[in-house]
């Protein structure tokens, strides 16, 4: 459920109970003035019949009850054992509480009233008992109004209120939601935003808003935050570009001086020794070099890969590079078919994979062997294979090879140079290009590097 | 020994010790070498002197290799440039290339193969500096450029030497052996790149054309015909 519809739900929760409570309240309100107002007016009716009756003879009483504008009146007689009713208005009505009546005749003190309920075929009264005169036999005057009326009332505003209730909840529903959407907009927008940026562009920011609520501050927050990792990012960056600068140019000062002093045969009585040396270095140079692609391909996006490069020359050119070495160790390095193929991408960062896997070839292929390249292309694929026949690897050991510092078999890596990083720098490099990659290999027969490009025209 | 009619070469290189080390290795080869030690200091000694060659170092303070590179080509200075630098990818080697840098080496570079491309440049400026024709094909060997009938071919550095190679010595059958050697520094027949590479300089310069200019010399070499 989205914070919209979380919002405005409890939104129209609340305002619906809010709603319900103040309707009852208003109703129990309602209730309570009403039934006042009621005994209010009875009381004041039955002190004006107690007057009327009091100043006119008794045989005038059925006249006055009759024209006395109130629902029920009745008089009663109470004797030492008996009570009856004298009149009553309107004629023959059943009385309305005889046992109350004879209480008062005894406690009651004349002028004093009994305001009391009375239930009588189902409908409620307010009765009001008076003393007409103390000597016996004693007059009791009952004057009743019944509550009917103010239950009609307040039904009739319970029905509006279940009425008003789901227009109610339509309406808060309505109004919620256009709210909420409305202030919930620049939310959108720090989304929309978080979803443009990526590594490569940092720099896009959530545009200021003026607020001072919880959005403005959000935003001000996100874009504080992004400030902050585009500035370590950069750092990052500028790092790896600072280490290779710095790593390398003592590297090739020590290189180029290795080289000259054998190239000059200026210590021939330690010319193995330096020669020694100068193969560590060229390892080290090879590991810092291997470091600084990694840390580059960890930041770099496929979207910067638009270069086209044909591919074939690059296969060529590492093919040349490797020459002097598979001479050297006696392996023979064929290229059997290269067809001209173009693909998008880095042609330092192919080149450089492709090397890896060929220098992989060479080392691990015993003298005599053979490798052979070849780059085939087939409608939009290019498929480069590079196989050798060399020591090959099992099933388990070719699960692995890709793996970070992965070196093979101790027992005959312990002779070959290198970090077990050169795989693992081609596979992303080639992922990166959008290239599957697929080895085949056969322990003590060979293996086969198969990579299928996506070729470009 | 007086520095006369050996080719002066300017290395513009921030780092003293590699500097003094490319001074004196470069002196071995019997080249005469200046140094300087910053971009400013650099586009002054070249715009002041006249030089056969600079090796410029990218990253130098107060003005770096790039903005050397095109001062220099700006004043028209079309000395040879091989560009020096630690990072190695493609952007970089474009804009060296795009300033006006003939070539371009990564560090840590051999020796050899320093002192390869700076012999390489030196005879490609020398002497052979106006364009070759032969046919309806044309051959810039300072921009490296070539064209067919007018539209321009892109080759690779190694088809470019290859074809400037034929061109060069037109009519003439060239052996497989001293094409390698001459092109590569190999000395082998056993490999069958060259193969790879006359097949791709054949299409891209002959397909299409009814005049075919590369001709094989069966079990001899290959020659350019313009009979």
């Amino acid at each position: 459920m989205s914070l919209r519809r979380k919002i405005a739900l409890w939104y129209v929760s609340t305002l619906v109970v809010l709603f319900l409570v103040f309707s009852l309240s208003l109703c129990l309100l309602l209730k309570k003035t009403e039934e006042r107002s009621l005994e209010l007016e009875l009381f004041a009716k039955a002190e004006e019949l107690e007057d009327a009756l009091e100043q006119a003879p008794a045989d005038a009483w059925p006249g006055i009850l009759k024209d006395f504008p109130v629902q029920v009146a009745q008089i009663y007689e109470v004797s030492a054992d008996e009570i009856k009713v004298l009149l009553s208005k309107p004629q023959g009505y059943p009385p309305l509480g005889l046992k109350e009546a004879e209480r008062w005749a005894k406690r009651g003190i004349k002028g004093e009233y009994l305001l009391l309920s009375e239930s009588l075929d189902g409908e409620v009264y307010d009765v009001v008992f008076m003393k007409l005169s103390e000597e016996t036999p004693v007059k009791i005057v009952a004057v009743a109004s019944s509550l009917e009326g103010v239950t009609k009332t307040v039904r009739h505003l319970v029905l509006i209120v279940l009425m008003v209730m789901p227009l109610l909840v339509v309406l808060a529903f309505l109004t919620s939601n256009i709210l909420v959407k409305v202030s919930l907009t620049p939310v959108r927008r720090v989304i929309e935003t978080a979803k443009a940026i990526s590594v490569e562009d940092l720099s896009k920011r959530i545009p200021e808003v003026e607020t001072k609520d919880e959005i403005g501050e959000l935003v001000r927050t996100f874009n504080s935050m992004m400030e902050k990792l585009e500035e370590s990012v950069n750092a990052i960056k500028r790092f790896s570009s600072d280490a290779a600068h710095e790593l390398k140019t003592p590297l090739t000062a020590l290189k180029s001086h290795l080289e000259f002093l054998l190239r000059e045969n200026r210590c021939s009585d330690c010319e193995m020794e330096l020669r020694q040396v100068l193969a560590r270095v060229d390892r080290l140079i090879h590991i810092v070099n291997s470091l600084l692609v990694l840390a580059k391909l960890d930041s770099m996006d496929v979207r910067n890969l638009k270069n086209r490069v044909a591919l074939d020359v690059v296969v060529l050119e590492v093919f040349e590079r490797f020459q002097q070495q598979a001479q050297k160790r006696a392996i023979k390095l064929l290229i059997d078919r290269v067809d001209p193929v173009e693909v998008i991408g880095d042609a330092v960062l192919l080149s450089q994979a492709i090397s890896n896997i060929v220098d992989n070839a060479v080392k691990f292929t015993p003298s005599g062997g053979e490798v052979r390249i070849s780059l085939v292309k087939d409608g939009d694929k290019a498929r480069l294979s590079i196989s050798d026949t060399g020591v090959g690897m099992s099933q388990e050991e070719l699960g692995k090879i890709f793996s970070y510092l992965y070196r093979g078999d101790p027992s005959r890596s312990e002779r070959v140079p290198g970090i077990g990083l050169g795989l693992t720098i081609a596979k992303r490099i080639f992922e990166l290009h959008d290239a599957s990659v697929k080895v085949e290999s056969d322990p003590g027969r060979g293996t086969s590097f198969h990579i299928t490009f996506i070729t470009q025209d | 020994m007086s520095g006369f009619g050996r080719e002066r070469i300017l290395v513009v290189e921030d780092d003293q010790y590699i500097a003094d080390l490319l001074k004196q290795i470069l002196e071995k080869e019997g080249y005469v070498a200046r140094t300087a030690s910053n971009g400013a200091e650099g586009l002054f000694m070249a715009s002041s002197n006249s030089f056969d060659l600079i090796v410029l170092d990218v990253m130098l303070p107060e003005l770096d290799g790039f903005s050397v590179c095109s001062a220099l080509r700006d004043k028209g200075i079309n000395v040879p440039v091989l560009m020096l630098t630690v990072k190695d990818s493609v952007d970089d080697k474009v804009e060296g290339l795009s300033r006006g840098a003939d070539d371009y080496l990564t560090k840590p570079f051999s020796i050899e193969e320093l002192l390869a491309r700076v012999k390489a440049l030196l005879r490609r400026f020398k002497g052979y500096k106006s364009v070759l024709k032969v046919a309806d094909l044309e051959l810039d060997p300072v921009s490296r450029r070539v064209r067919r009938a007018g539209v321009e071919i892109e080759l690779s550095p190694k088809e470019f030497d290859i074809l400037e190679l034929l061109v060069r010595s037109m009519g003439k059958v060239i052996g497989e052996r001293a094409i390698l050697k001459e092109v590569w520094g190999l000395d082998c027949t056993k490999s069958n790149i060259l193969k790879v590479y006359m097949h791709h300089l054949r299409q891209k310069v002959d397909r299409g054309f009814d005049k075919k200019l590369i001709r094989t010399v069966r079990g001899v070499g290959y020659m350019i015909d313009v009979s």
